[in-house]
């Protein structure tokens, strides 16, 4: 009996694996058709009403906008918190709920004016004293990271649609950096609250597009629309009802997009699943642009990579073009140098040296790196072989098939990479607290604002610094360039800066990754922005978006 | 004369669990099964050629053909070969859990049996702690925060863990064979301990403990493709359920059918293989059902 029941479970579990394959082909055929319906126009009346239902990949991690700090929050968040700029199609960052703002020409008082007839859901106006307060209490609670950029600076409130802020020293993207991270919130409402960094606030009031009316933790965030929004074309929001679903799951997400249950993710999506869905003419798939990058990090307090030949011969042995292929499925592009090339102003030809085997080999040979024992590995002068342990989160699946590249890569020269796969928070932990790593592959978040982040990454006392780069002239290049005014100036310490980088490679840039995002083209009108932050679901997207009748 | 009679009654013995083992066609196919399993993992160099690392873009999950007998995977290596070399780290992992499971379990079943009393309360009390925690969830928490993510370092974990069931085997097995009369016959005669202890007590005892090991053999293979299936394994080595974590990761598990079948075939077929010879073994050692 027992036996019988074994091979019947055997054969439930093979047929299973088919069963999977034959409803995505019926799918498939349904698909097809739909083809008919996409041609048809819609009038510009019947845009009004309907829901659509996002996949988001985890509930977010509070409610509250001045504590808030992951991406599965700030997609909720943003709708209906405001923020004084926001992002527009080309990454720039423009105003949302100001006027453009005005720098004074020594660059110390920026005034910022607030739009006119602006109102948070309760119908109090929006006055300047809500920003007053947002920043007042972020700064004396050194609330998120945001605060950091308030130090040494002060503002005043001359009337109830301005605030002016007073620098010390230039700081050309105070505004664009702190307007554009920091959420506002009304002042009327929060002053009365004791302790902001622990409240929940599960009845926001806010500002945006939507406003949440109802939710359940892990099952699902129910926003509805408001009577007046004016980045929608029509007034107000098309669309009556956003619902958020947390799946925590990348593989399920695709799942319930396919078989309908979400009509759009707001996380990305992997490429052989975009793919797929590009094929299907249910569905429309877009990609754009991250701000940040993937990189091989160096912890230069290594005995041997301490020296640069190593790291210099490391970066040539990379072969950038097999992890836009096999690691990104081809939607990521070669990083050259240090800076981004979303970023073409900064592209001033500094650029680390390029894929080159024999040259790479060159270098170590002649730095005296010799395969003293026949392993295949070369060995310092002392005996040591040059062989590194790379780490990297185990749930990052394009980092494992890039350890898995640069595994092969670094053979070719005589190096052995040692891949170690780890929890998240370990990775973190090591960068941060312990100190104890050799490599890491990781990814910058999103880095806007060039001339002034470059400083948050590589200044020798910046916390995100784990690599330990110590260079004064980079130092003082790095600084010099976040307060310098004019465009000449900065170009100029950009240039000595990048100089320094290319030729230390504290850190090799590896590739931007495209995002896929997919979603069900019954709904038209998406705006897509930069960053896995913004994608297609931000505000002025989602502000937008109706159904296609 | 004695002697003589008691080897050739041994080896009666011996040849009646034999012919039962053979009479006993589920334990033949495990056998057979078994045996494939082996020449498979030892023949791999000759079988297969070794894949690493990445392989062409324009192989990138490709459907089995007569080039790519399973297809391809999305770094455009051959999944044959991958599936071929993961019997070898599956043999591997077993072996290695196997011996670290005996080293551990049966001196702790020896001594809990053969003397009792304290030692047995601490030795069965630490097999009942480690049978209580949910071994699955700590295996994955060590394998995320060990140091090394070799496949030996996998191997050594699920060894260490997989203990308990053998010491209690152990136990009870040595506890009925303590009671027979010749125990006490060889303790009279002034055997020394570890003498009785190696050659009559665990002797005796071993049917139901080589019965156990098949099993652990079994989920050791089960456990180690968990480990890997949530990219804690070894990512050097091709492991089973390391193909079918790459498979999950990869996006395709929907459309490349090829990517997780195979890897999963073999999860199923080794499993099988050892339960079906543990079965077999089982029924021909148990002299009320070799009789039959």
């Amino acid at each position: 009996m027992k036996r019988i029941l074994i091979i019947v479970l055997c054969l439930t579990l093979i047929l299973s694996t088919f069963v999977g394959c034959s409803k995505s082909d019926e799918a498939g055929a349904n698909n097809q058709g739909n083809e008919v319906k996409n041609g048809e126009q819609t009038s510009e009346s019947s845009k009004f009403g309907g829901t659509i239902t996002i996949g988001t990949y985890a509930d977010p991690d509070t409610l509250n906008p001045l504590t808030g700090n992951d991406i599965a929050g700030s997609w909720i968040l943003n709708l209906i918190y405001p923020k004084l700029m926001k992002l527009d199609e080309n990454g720039n960052k423009v105003p949302y709920i100001i006027e453009e703002p005005e720098i004074s020409e020594d660059g110390l008082t920026v005034t910022v004016t607030l739009k006119d007839g602006l109102k948070w859901q309760d119908g109090t106006p929006i006055t300047s004293k809500d920003i007053d307060f947002t920043y007042r209490v972020l700064y004396e609670q050194k609330l998120q990271w945001q605060y950091e950029v308030l130090n040494n600076i002060t503002w005043e409130t001359p009337d109830d649609k301005t605030i002016v802020f007073r620098l010390q020293e230039p700081f050309p993207t105070f505004i664009t950096t702190i307007g554009y991270w920091q959420r506002i919130v009304p002042a009327h409402i929060w002053s009365e609250i004791d302790d902001i960094k622990n409240y929940a606030n599960e009845n926001p009031v806010g500002f945006g597009p939507f406003k949440l009316t109802e939710y359940e933790r892990g099952q699902y965030y129910i926003l509805e629309r408001v009577d007046e929004f004016f980045l929608s074309p029509e007034g107000k929001p098309y669309l009556e009802k956003v619902i958020f679903k947390p799946y925590p799951d990348i593989n399920t997400m695709v799942l319930a997009l396919k078989s309908g249950d979400i009509d759009v993710t707001a996380k990305e999506i992997p490429a052989t699943a975009a793919k797929e869905f590009e094929g299907s003419s249910e569905f429309n798939v877009v990609q754009n642009q991250d701000l940040g990058y993937e990189h091989l990090a160096i912890n230069l307090r290594d005995p041997l990579l301490k020296d640069v030949n190593i790291r210099t011969a490391m970066a040539m042995a990379i072969d950038r073009s097999q992890i836009v292929n096999f690691a990104f499925d081809g939607a990521a592009e070669e990083m050259p140098g240090i800076i981004s090339p979303v970023y073409q102003k900064y592209q001033i030809g500094n650029y680390f040296p390029s894929y080159d085997v024999e040259g790479a080999k060159k270098i170590l040979a002649d730095a005296g790196y010799k395969d003293t024992d026949n392993d295949g590995i070369l060995n310092a002068p002392n005996g040591e072989n040059l062989s590194f342990k790379v780490m990297f989160a185990n749930s990052i699946t394009a980092h494992e098939k890039v350890s898995r590249i640069l595994v092969d890569n670094m053979k070719a020269i005589g190096i052995e990479l040692i891949p170690e796969p780890m929890d998240k928070s370990l990775q973190t932990d090591k960068l941060y607290n312990t100190g104890d790593w050799q490599l890491t592959i990781n990814t910058w978040g999103a880095i806007d604002d060039v001339e002034s982040s470059m400083a948050t990454l590589f200044l020798s006392t910046a916390s995100l610094n784990w690599m330990g780069y110590n260079n004064p002239v980079a130092d003082d290049a790095m600084l010099k360039m976040k307060s310098a005014i004019t465009e000449e100036e900065t170009m100029n310490f950009m240039d000595i800066f990048q100089k320094e980088i290319t030729k230390d490679i504290p850190d090799i840039p590896l590739v931007v990754k495209k995002n896929n995002f997919a979603y069900n083209n019954k709904f038209e009108g998406f705006v897509k922005l930069p960053s896995i932050l913004e994608g297609i679901i931000n505000p002025t997207s989602l502000s937008q978006v109706y159904i296609r009748k | 004369m004695l002697e003589l009679k008691k080897k050739s009654s041994f080896r009666k013995r011996w040849e009646k669990e034999i012919k039962a083992f053979l009479n006993h066609k589920i334990g033949m196919i495990g056998l057979f099964g078994v045996i494939f399993l082996v020449i498979v993992a030892i023949l791999a160099p000759v079988i297969a050629e070794p894949v690493s690392g990445y392989g062409n873009y324009e192989d990138k999950l490709l459907k089995p053909s007569s080039e790519h007998l399973f297809g391809t995977d999305d770094m455009g290596l051959d999944l044959f070969s991958q599936v071929v070399w993961g019997t070898r780290s599956s043999i591997k992992v077993g072996i290695i859990a196997v011996i670290l499971a005996l080293a551990i379990g049966v001196p702790i079943g020896l001594i809990s049996g053969y003397y009792g009393g304290i030692f047995d309360t601490i030795g069965m009390g630490i097999t009942d702690i480690f049978l209580t925690i949910p071994m699955l969830p700590l295996m994955i928490i060590i394998a995320a925060i060990a140091e090394s993510n070799s496949i030996n370092m996998v191997a050594f974990i699920i060894g260490i863990f997989s203990w308990p069931s053998i010491a209690r085997i152990t136990k009870s097995s040595t506890l009925k064979v303590c009671g027979m009369q010749y125990i006490e016959a060889a303790k009279c005669l002034g055997i020394k301990t570890k003498s009785i202890l190696l050659k009559h007590v665990l002797l005796n005892a071993s049917t139901p403990v080589f019965i156990n090991l098949t099993i652990v053999m079994a989920s050791s293979i089960v456990t180690e493709s968990s480990i890997s299936f949530l990219g804690l394994g070894d990512p050097l080595t091709h492991s089973w359920g390391k193909i079918l974590h790459n498979a999950y990761q990869s996006g395709a598990f929907g459309t490349a059918w090829w990517y997780s079948l195979f890897p999963s075939l073999a999860i199923i077929f080794f499993v099988i293989s050892f339960n079906f010879l543990s079965m077999g073994v089982r029924d021909a050692l148990n002299p009320r059902i070799s009789r039959e």
